[in-house]
């Protein structure tokens, strides 16, 4: 048995796809950009700049805030959070503190192979800017500012999963919900979807497995950054389980730090030992005045929201009777789901379509007309000319002697060849059933 | 002068997070500059200031925000984005190698 249960938490950082930063009016699009070509006095840091918040991104974070089931803050201010680095110009970023856009949410998750639903808490959703991007060549480091101030989101995660298993499942299902509130393209590869595992493990002092009170969480924590795939977050749990585990053994305790992910060599390794909240010297931004909401417009915000995946996937499962492990494949990315359920809507026969879908039978490139056409042509009995089939057969097992001795030797399965070649010669017209019985009574 | 509110570590934590390299006669400066600041500030605790609510803003104004996508009348060619830094590489900036 176990000694120890992980314990592990997330950041998710997500930029989102606004056409200007967070606080100017500098294009955010930065990807494959010339280097230091989308900058103004804002997003460079320079003295006595002045920063104005994006409308569009705040509505956006409220609205990710709101599909993850977050209480929306009607008071909200930004904060500066201070360090020295050289993707950071003016020496703190903008972000958010104590009064975040959104709190105390979740997101439940189903797992369509074993049919379980897992629910896990999140803290907090905020705002603040993204950095620079640092590029590190010989003996220098170099700085393109195109990224600083593009909108980014910051989730956190309540401490919640206790195996790798879990996280990645997570991570898969708020990749789709942020998709469908069209607000980020959350592609990892590009960098606008990265995420930061806090990685724990507590020790079972007895058979009472559960960890759930924070007093009772383990006094130290490893951060993974530099994670680009989900695949990578799996592996680089899994990793820190077993290197957690080892030190744990020893009598001793992991450090505090903050790790990196080698995906050459499959291994984290230490980064920095991580700064406390109060070396960040957090306080009020003084350049941005505070938010306050009004009930009705926060309300707003929740109504607006499209149907997120997992109400379609219940819907699917109660309304249409679509089955649970179909209704998830279907519901993973919005256009395909609202493809799917244009399709019913006119051919009424949801399993079907399900099944013609997801096995690729008919293109979903086809108007859903085309589509239901097609449906209708395939579901439909097949009208077989008798007189052609039976020229078929005969003709079929004349041309395919030695398939046929193998067949009469015992060898069944090549029967299911020569359906094949009279099908083929029939151009599809035929009932296959019927087929199958013309060439064993012409075969005999 | 009296005990000092701030230890020589606490100067040297303050000074790293302020990329600061201070030599002795400099901790003992700041030591002493950092005391006064702090005995200034201390000058509230004489006021009852519970029902005080925070200042978080000193100005009276809220939700001030602009439309995504309007027109960048601040932005700034290469050339001016680069103009104030010593040295450069490929249009880009360029420190001392920090990783
Ligand atoms: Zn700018």
């Amino acid at each position: 048995m176990n000694k120890y249960i992980p314990v592990i938490g997330l950041e998710i950082h997500v930029e989102l796809k606004t056409k200007s930063k967070m606080f100017c009016q500098c294009r955010a699009d930065y990807f494959a950009k010339k280097p230091n070509t989308q900058t103004c006095p804002v997003c460079l840091g320079l003295p006595g700049a002045l920063p104005v918040p994006n409308k569009k991104a705040i509505e956006w974070v409220q609205k990710i805030g709101a599909a993850l089931d977050c209480k929306l803050r009607p008071h909200s201010k930004f904060d500066r959070k201070h360090y020295n680095y050289p993707d950071l110009a003016k020496g703190y970023q903008i972000s958010q503190y104590d009064e975040p856009f959104a709190v105390n949410g979740r997101v439940t998750v189903c797992n369509p192979r074993n049919k379980t639903k897992k629910s896990f808490g999140i803290t907090r959703v905020h705002m603040e800017e993204d950095t620079a991007k640092l590029t590190h060549r010989g003996s220098g480091t170099y700085v393109n500012f195109n990224r600083s101030g593009v909108p980014l989101v910051e989730i956190v995660t309540e401490p919640d999963f206790h195996n790798a298993d879990d996280v990645k499942m997570f991570l898969e299902e708020l990749q789709v919900i942020i998709r469908y509130l069209d607000v980020s393209d959350a592609d990892m590869e590009k960098g606008s979807m990265r995420m930061e595992p806090n990685i724990s493990l507590q020790k079972i002092t007895n058979d009472r497995s559960q960890i759930t009170k924070k007093s009772e969480l383990p006094n130290y924590k490893v951060e993974v950054k530099n994670i680009n795939s989900f695949r990578f977050v799996k592996q680089a749990i899994e990793y820190e389980i077993k290197r957690q585990t080892e030190i744990l053994e020893k009598g001793k305790t992991p450090v505090q730090e903050t790790r990196g992910w080698d995906d050459k060599k499959n291994k984290t390794y230490s980064q920095r030992s991580k700064e406390e909240a109060q070396d960040y010297r957090y306080f009020p931004e003084p350049d941005i005045p505070p938010f306050i909401f009004e009930e009705n417009y926060l309300d707003e915000v929740g109504v607006s929201l499209p149907e997120l995946p997992q109400e379609k996937i219940d819907r699917y499962i109660a309304d249409y009777k679509v089955r649970e492990s179909d209704a998830f494949v279907l519901t993973r990315s919005r256009k395909l789901a609202e493809y799917f359920e244009k399709v019913v809507s006119i051919s009424k026969k949801p399993q079907q379509v399900a099944n013609l879908i997801i096995n690729k039978k008919i293109s979903i490139d086809l108007t859903p007309e085309k589509f239901c056409q097609k449906v209708e042509a395939l579901l439909s009995p097949k009208v077989t000319d008798r007189k052609m089939l039976s020229e078929t057969v005969k003709k079929t097992i004349v041309d395919n002697p030695k398939v046929v001795s193998d067949y009469k030797a015992g060898k069944k399965n090549v029967l299911m060849f020569l359906v094949g070649q009279v099908m083929k010669a029939m151009k599809g017209r035929a009932d296959a059933n019927l087929v199958r019985q013309q060439l064993l009574e012409n075969i005999l | 002068m009296g005990k000092k509110i701030l230890s020589r570590e606490e100067i040297l934590h303050l000074a790293g997070l302020a990329k600061l390299h201070l030599s002795d006669e400099e901790i003992n400066k700041y030591q002493g500059q950092l005391d006064e600041t702090i005995n200034y500030i201390k000058n509230l605790e004489e006021l009852d200031t519970s029902k005080v609510v925070p200042t978080n803003s000193v100005v009276d104004l809220k939700n001030v925000t602009f439309e995504d996508g309007a027109e960048n009348k601040k932005g700034l060619t290469v050339g001016e984005s680069l103009s104030n830094t010593k040295e450069t590489e490929k249009n880009e900036f360029a420190v001392k190698r920090i990783m």
